[in-house]
């Protein structure tokens, strides 16, 4: 019984995937005419219509019932998937594709033309984070949580950046301010390059350089040799701390660069530690963790997957 | 008392970690690098790119990491300026990588006699991960479309020829992030393009089972990379003169886990620490 569920739905699947994949192969083909480069007005207007049709679908999608919601969500993860499936996995070349005037495979020239419309969806998700983080930070300010004034400091950090961000992309060379003072012209261009270069730069490469800080507290508070495999891992990061640096490179100088002795040289034994023990664990906790992704690929793929990703009300 | 001595302990360590590295901007130490083979193959990899063939400096970084990264990528532009290898700067991990490196090339390239759009060029940053790269192998000017200043990318002399990863004949990804895979699926295990990798000293571990399969040609791991690719340049640039900081800050550290050890079985033998567990 349960054997024949299976094969139904994996049945389903197979059609429903294959009725998409051909529906997205014709789409593209039929839309191509339709969709060429514009400029000037046309691409005023093409965007306009764009942006109307698609909050128009939203608003269609949004009055739906939640499970019809959910359903379009899945055939769309679906038939997304079984597209780079088929197109990966199947021969690039094959005489299957016999109606292909090289019997190349059909969805490999399509693999532009979704990799475009991914790039675009992709960039969507910039305005869902920006939303995101002025939803936290504005309902911090509104309710006066501790340490509210950092979200003050996010929202004039982040409207600066995105203000002369794009005056600096589109008219770099407007002048703010022509003569104040001892300040002589200022550009737009000007001062997004000030609050890149002077600040964001500066302040990201202090909170990396902070975390050496903790490291050597850490390594001195934590670094215990309390078991044999922690004996190890002591000797094996000393060899490779030494083995980065000339000082350690020193230590073993006298030895020679070729011949047995050359294995003793601290370099030789670092790049040993990294390139042979340590790639044997890694490559090891590489394979598992892809086989996992693996397997949770192919759950979200086949909406098997359980939890707030399919479960939550859409 | 014990809260005392932690508070001291600390601030104790962070003074001598900032006398350690900081001490070398006074005192100048010349520091020579044992050049190793992963970074000579990368090197002589670049060597080998044709002429009409580009190279991708993929500068997925950003500027948390430009100690390591920004002096990888300053060593191999410097490198295809002065070979006159053509390349062109892209990103698609951190948006303000492509604008990092644009800024190393346009201060190099003036020593080199080199012209932005004749022999090197910015794609700039682009969305997508894994799917955008897949469709950028087949078709680099149709997926980039533009460069930094928004003009086509086919409009430069240097993107001449250049239509898909097999006009491509270096692709160097320099990366603090696990980047390196989506590189190696879907550019070297389709087109074959030769990848180089430059990554933090934190990620080489994870370069090493893709060089010894042969996937990527050569490896810099993190500043020590740098300093060895400048040395492979006969050039003494800002990695060259970090490394005595380096060095200092890895033996303090070393120091620091010896002492911590000394403090602990001294404590486990008055039977004020735990004893040692059962294991090999």
């Amino acid at each position: 019984m349960q054997a024949r569920k299976w094969a139904i739905v994996a049945t389903i699947y197979a059609v429903s995937g294959l009725l998409g994949a051909v529906a997205l192969w014709g789409l593209t083909h039929l839309l191509s005419p339709v969709f060429r480069p514009a400029t000037g007005v046309a691409f005023g207007l093409a965007i306009a219509a764009s942006v109307v049709l698609w909050i128009g679908l939203v608003a269609v999608i949004h009055r739906l019932p939640a499970a019809v919601k959910k359903r379009i969500v899945v055939t769309a993860t679906f038939v997304a998937g079984l597209f780079y499936v088929l197109e990966y996995y199947l021969p690039a070349k094959s005489a299957v594709f016999f109606w292909r005037a090289h019997h190349t495979n059909p969805f490999s020239p399509m693999i532009f033309t979704v990799g475009d419309a991914v790039s675009v969806i992709s960039g969507f998700t910039f305005f869902l984070a920006a939303f995101s983080l002025s939803l936290v930070h504005g309902k911090s300010i509104a309710a006066r949580r501790p340490g509210y004034y950092n979200s003050i400091a996010f929202f004039i950090a982040f409207i600066m950046m995105a203000v002369f961000g794009l005056w600096e992309t589109y008219s770099p060379d407007t002048t703010l301010i022509h003569h104040i003072g001892w300040i002589r012209r200022v550009t737009a261009h000007q001062v997004y390059d000030h609050l890149f270069n002077s600040m964001y730069v500066p302040l990201t490469a202090t909170l990396f350089s902070v975390l050496s800080f903790y490291m050597a507290t850490a390594a001195f508070r934590a670094f215990r040799i309390r078991s044999a495999e922690a004996a190890f891992m002591m000797v094996a990061a000393f060899v490779c701390m030494l083995g980065q640096v000339p000082l350690g490179m020193w230590l073993t100088h006298s030895l020679p660069l070729h011949g047995p002795l050359s294995h003793l040289r601290m370099e030789a034994m670092a790049n040993w530690t990294l390139g042979v023990i340590s790639m044997a664990g890694l490559r090891a906790v590489t394979f598992g963790v892809l086989v996992g992704a693996l397997a949770i690929s192919l759950r979200i793929w086949l909406n098997l997957e359980r939890g707030a990703f399919f479960e939550q009300e859409l | 008392m014990e809260r005392d001595s932690q508070f001291w302990s600390r601030r104790i360590i962070w003074l001598l970690l900032a006398i350690a590295t900081g001490i070398f901007i006074v005192v100048k130490v010349k520091a020579v690098m044992y050049v190793s083979r992963p970074a000579l193959s990368l090197y002589e990899a670049v060597e080998r790119v044709p002429a009409d063939k580009i190279i991708v400096v993929s500068c997925n970084w950003e500027p948390g990491t430009r100690g390591e990264n920004g002096l990888q990528t300053e060593a191999l532009i410097r490198h295809c300026l002065r070979n006159g290898k053509h390349f062109a700067i892209f990103g698609w991990a951190y948006p303000a990588g492509p604008q990092l490196g644009q800024q190393i090339a346009e201060r190099l390239q003036g020593r080199y006699h080199r012209r932005y759009g004749e022999d090197w060029v910015n794609w700039g940053y682009k969305t997508g991960q894994d799917n955008m790269v897949r469709a950028w192998a087949q078709n680099i000017p149709g997926t980039v479309k533009e460069d930094i200043f928004h003009k086509p990318i086919t409009s430069y002399p240097v993107m001449r020829g250049i239509r898909s990863a097999r006009d491509v004949g270096l692709i160097l990804e320099i990366t603090p992030s696990d980047t390196l895979g989506t590189y190696v699926r879907f550019v070297y295990g389709i087109y074959g393009t030769p990848i180089g990798y430059a990554c933090t000293g934190v990620m080489a571990p994870e370069g090493f089972p893709y060089l010894d399969a042969g996937q990527i040609v050569g490896l810099l791991k993190g500043l020590a990379g740098a300093a060895e690719y400048e040395q492979l340049l006969h050039y003494r640039g800002e990695a060259l003169k970090r490394m005595p900081a380096q060095s200092s800050a890895h033996l303090l550290i070393i120091a620091l886990i010896v002492v911590g050890n000394v403090i602990y079985f001294r404590a486990r033998q008055r039977g004020e620490a735990p004893g040692r567990r059962l294991s090999t």
